[in-house]
């Protein structure tokens, strides 16, 4: 009896405590203090020209985020869609991308390129100024540019790698020279490339790390923060672009397990999220708003054309045969549940470079794509084998279908698991193809430096072709009048030499509540930039 | 002086004579968890030099060049024989334990930020467990019959609920339906005790239901065994009430493996806190594992080692402590 007694003690105990909990907290209830005001608030916070939409306000943003914060030194910050809020919080770029993925202004005003394009030229306005309340002038600019230059392998070192010279021409004017022309230059200045850093925080760099130190819209409230948890930023009301930045506080929360992210935005803990295709019926039924942007290509890519490896890989034939053997609309329809679309390219649908014929160059045709193969001696009852490396875990599907595609044509696929670790870029260059999935650029050069640059990582090694060099060489200095023509010469000869196998584009689908209107734009960015996200119209 | 004097008292120096075994015996178990602690660490740092991971490459990205990852490896050290680098990493040990390759953050920042969600899921499940295993342990090894078997069932039907599975149903069915439980996140203590202890109720029943069940069945083992014995009958023909049989006798004989089982649950926990935080997000040791390994930053995977190391050598020092006080032929062993 005593024991029962006991029992029912700590239970009820147990059961009171939850109870008084939940009773006395709910102001607590974690959803959003949003406080739209009743001004236009359509979906983007700011017009196409960089000019500032009516201002509207909002207490709080809570963003999930896919990744814990590296750095907030920009010099040494990877690329990666997903790490960018924590550094346009608290940094402004030189210039911006507007949803359409068009270059406008924001700290540079104007710029020029001159002299072959081998000098361009940026005035700066003059209203800006850092958290320490130092301007940002053409000298700050200067130093933050041969800051990031300094880093170690981050983007934006990367990203002005190309300036051999800067020279500070008047107070808010500077001139970069080139050590080449650099069609990529601008689209980096609105990203990694153009977040500039305080000079006066470059005398201790280690403690960039952990402490911004920029002109942006917010700063880190380090009280409020838990390193790795939430990362709180309070609003400048000095900040010269305030009126783009509607919320008085942002919260990023890094959130890595998809299913958590989405349990938050469920329960109204955060507003807005990265997701994925599988999670949109759920996202639907709740009343989650759904916005996706084209971005992710999958496919196969090839490496030691040369034949060093797979004799006929260095054949062309072999390449078309792959690409004629993927059923590219069943990939679509059954593996991504509509949200891709088939391609045949590298480029990305938004840029000038992109054209719709080229899909059906390779239109699903296994009948040629056997003859191809028996063309190379080999058939469906004597296969040639192709060594794929497949990343492990996550494209088991994709590597079924595949294997079982090839192997209807005649090629016999040698599938090696590469586990996703810090050597899995070695590994999967060690065969002669793979399989990856590659966000494509906004802009046709980012992706032509990063696949068709005979020095990049993801080339396909092996392949000479001095009209390729040449047509590059051209797009390099080209006005972008000619240069639509070369990137489209150029794309039509990387997609006959099947120098790829790209299968499908997948849709990067982006979730929010519908108190908050997110803005995707248009290529190179999985989530909206942090000036496109602003409060719903009550109404 | 006070030597002296406990020559010259009888009873300070039996006292001594009885805590001077003990003593040693500490020290024995101290310096031995020490070694053993430090042959870990060793262990464990040669053991990474052969995962075959570029920490390198890891950090700068896959469209690194060969040139960016050999420079930023040769800033690391981690071009240099694993003899050097361990020499490297002991000497980066008086700066916080060395600093995190991803977040530059020293080591000791980063447990003062991971420790406490850890340490609170940790501490709140044990004592859960403690709260609810050990009254259905009792329950079940003092009623028998119907009771134990009922209480059985669900013991078994406990242990087979897969920990990452019932986070998962606990947040969709509790945390999406219950608004002021949280579906995922930590909250300090020092922000709000409310939305810590809110926080803290679906992943610390998460982590808690194994542990209840292991530690119910032992205790109910340990009670029916325990009234099996001659002197409880001995007990009731000199006429004690079944009250005292049980409080006086039955629970402090019942007791020691429990205690063992607890303690063992306190270290497993710490495993099972590397799911558990994952679902409900929240950034604690566990996290700090897995974003170690896969960020390949070597000093935070040796600092999460240090740390589980010592938790793990101290949990069993103090266990093995208490076993010496209550039974002196472990202190004679």
């Amino acid at each position: 009896m005593r024991m029962h007694g006991t029992f029912l003690l700590v239970l009820a105990g147990a059961i009171a405590l939850a109870g008084c909990g939940s009773s006395t907290d709910t102001e607590q209830t974690p959803v959003d203090e949003t406080t739209a005001s009743d001004s236009d608030a359509e979906s983007d916070t700011a017009d196409a020209d960089g000019a500032a939409a009516a201002p509207v306000s909002a207490e709080l943003l809570t963003i999930g985020s896919q990744v814990d914060l590296a750095t907030f030194d920009p010099a040494e910050s990877i690329q990666g869609g997903q790490f960018i809020h924590y550094l346009q919080a608290t940094y402004d770029t030189l210039l911006q991308r507007d949803s359409e993925g068009d270059i406008r202004p924001h700290l540079a005003i104007e710029w020029e390129y001159r002299e072959d394009n081998t000098v361009l030229a940026l005035t700066l306005r003059d209203d800006a100024t850092f958290e320490d309340g130092s301007p940002v002038d053409a000298e700050a600019v200067a130093a933050a540019l041969e800051h990031l230059g300094q880093g170690t392998g981050g983007d934006g070192s990367r990203a002005v790698s190309n300036i051999t010279d800067i020279e500070v021409v008047g107070d808010h004017e500077l001139a970069l020279t080139l050590g080449e022309p650099d069609p990529g230059l601008l689209y980096w200045m609105t990203t990694y490339g153009g977040f500039i850093v305080n000079p006066a925080a470059l005398s201790d760099v280690d403690a960039l790390a952990s402490q911004p130190a920029g002109s942006g819209p917010y700063l880190l409230d380090d009280d409020a923060t838990v390193r790795g948890s939430e990362y709180h930023f309070t609003k400048r009301t000095d900040h010269w672009d305030a009126d783009s930045y509607p919320y008085e506080r942002v919260v990023i929360r890094p959130i890595e397990d998809a299913a958590a992210r989405l349990n938050a935005l469920l329960a109204g803990q955060i507003d807005a999220m990265f997701g994925s295709s599988d999670m949109v019926g759920q996202a639907e039924a709740a009343g989650i708003d759904i916005d996706t942007v084209t971005d992710q290509r999958v496919g196969l890519y090839f490496n030691r054309l040369d034949g060093s490896m797979v004799e006929e890989m260095g054949d062309v034939r072999l390449r078309q045969a792959i690409n004629l053997a993927i059923d590219r609309q069943s990939l679509v329809d059954n593996l991504y549940d509509g949200f891709a679309q088939p391609t045949t390219q590298i480029f990305n649908p938004g840029t000038v470079a992109w054209q719709d014929e080229l899909t059906e160059v390779y239109a699903y045709d296994p009948d040629r794509a056997r003859e191809l193969v028996e063309e190379l001696g080999y058939s469906v009852d004597d296969p040639i084998v192709l060594p794929i490396g497949t990343i492990t875990p996550g494209l088991e599907d994709l590597t079924s279908v595949t294997v079982s595609a090839l192997a209807a044509v005649g090629i016999e696929a040698d599938i090696v698991p590469v586990p996703l670790d810090g050597s899995y870029v070695e590994n999967l260059l060690a065969e002669q193809t793979y399989f990856l999935s590659f966000g494509t650029a906004g802009q046709a050069w980012i992706d032509i430096d990063k696949y068709l640059d005979p020095g990049a990582v993801w080339y396909p090694s092996g392949y000479e072709s001095a009209e390729m060099t040449d047509l590059i060489a051209q797009i390099r200095i080209a006005e972008d009048a000619q240069a639509e023509a070369l990137l489209q010469e150029l794309n039509t000869l990387v997609v006959e030499e099947a120098l790829f196998a790209p299968f499908v584009l997948t849709e990067n689908i982006y979730l929010s509540s519908p108190e908050v209107v997110a803005t995707l734009q248009q290529g190179g960015q999985p989530v909206p930039s942090l000036f496109y996200y602003a409060p719903a119209d009550p109404s | 002086m006070r030597g002296g004097r406990l020559r010259a008292d009888p009873r300070a120096s039996g006292a001594d004579r009885r805590l001077r075994p003990m003593l040693l015996f500490v020290l024995r178990r101290a310096a031995s968890a020490v070694g053993f602690s430090i042959a870990v660490v060793i262990l464990v740092f040669f053991l990474l030099q052969v995962g075959g991971v570029d920490p390198a490459r890891a950090l700068l990205g896959e469209d690194a060049t060969e040139a960016q990852v050999a420079q930023r490896a040769a800033e690391l050290g981690t071009d240099r024989p694993p003899v050097e680098q361990f020499e490297q990493w002991v000497r980066s040990l008086p700066d916080g334990l060395g600093r995190s390759w991803a977040t530059n953050l020293t080591i000791v920042e980063s447990l003062r930020f991971r420790g406490p969600p850890t340490l609170s899921l940790a501490v709140g499940s044990i004592l859960v467990t403690i709260l609810v295993g050990i009254p259905i342990g009792l329950v079940a090894g003092v009623r028998r019959g119907l009771t134990d078997r009922l209480l059985q069932i669900l013991v078994i039907a406990a242990f087979a609920l897969p920990g990452f599975w019932l986070a998962m149903v606990l947040v969709s069915t509790v945390a999406l339906n219950v608004n002021v439980i949280p579906a995922i996140g930590y909250t300090r203590l020092s922000s709000s005790p409310t939305q810590w202890f809110l926080g803290l109720i679906l992943p610390v029943t998460a982590l808690a239901i194994s542990s209840i069940a292991s530690v119910a069945q032992q205790f109910r083992n340990s009670v029916i065994s325990v009234y099996s014995q001659e002197f409880v009958r001995t007990l009731r023909s000199r006429g004690l009430s079944e009250r005292e049989i049980l409080f006086r006798n039955v629970l402090r004989n019942a007791s020691p493996p429990t205690i063992t089982i607890i303690a063992l649950q306190s270290i497993a926990v710490l495993g099972g806190s590397v799911i558990v935080e994952r679902v409900f997000s929240i950034q604690g040791l566990g996290s700090m594992a897995i974003d170690a390994v896969n960020n390949a930053d070597m000093p935070a995977m040796m600092g999460v080692v240090v740390f589980s190391a010592l938790v793990v050598v101290g949990v069993t020092l103090l266990l093995d402590i208490a076993y010496g006080f209550a039974n002196p032929k472990v202190r004679l062993q």
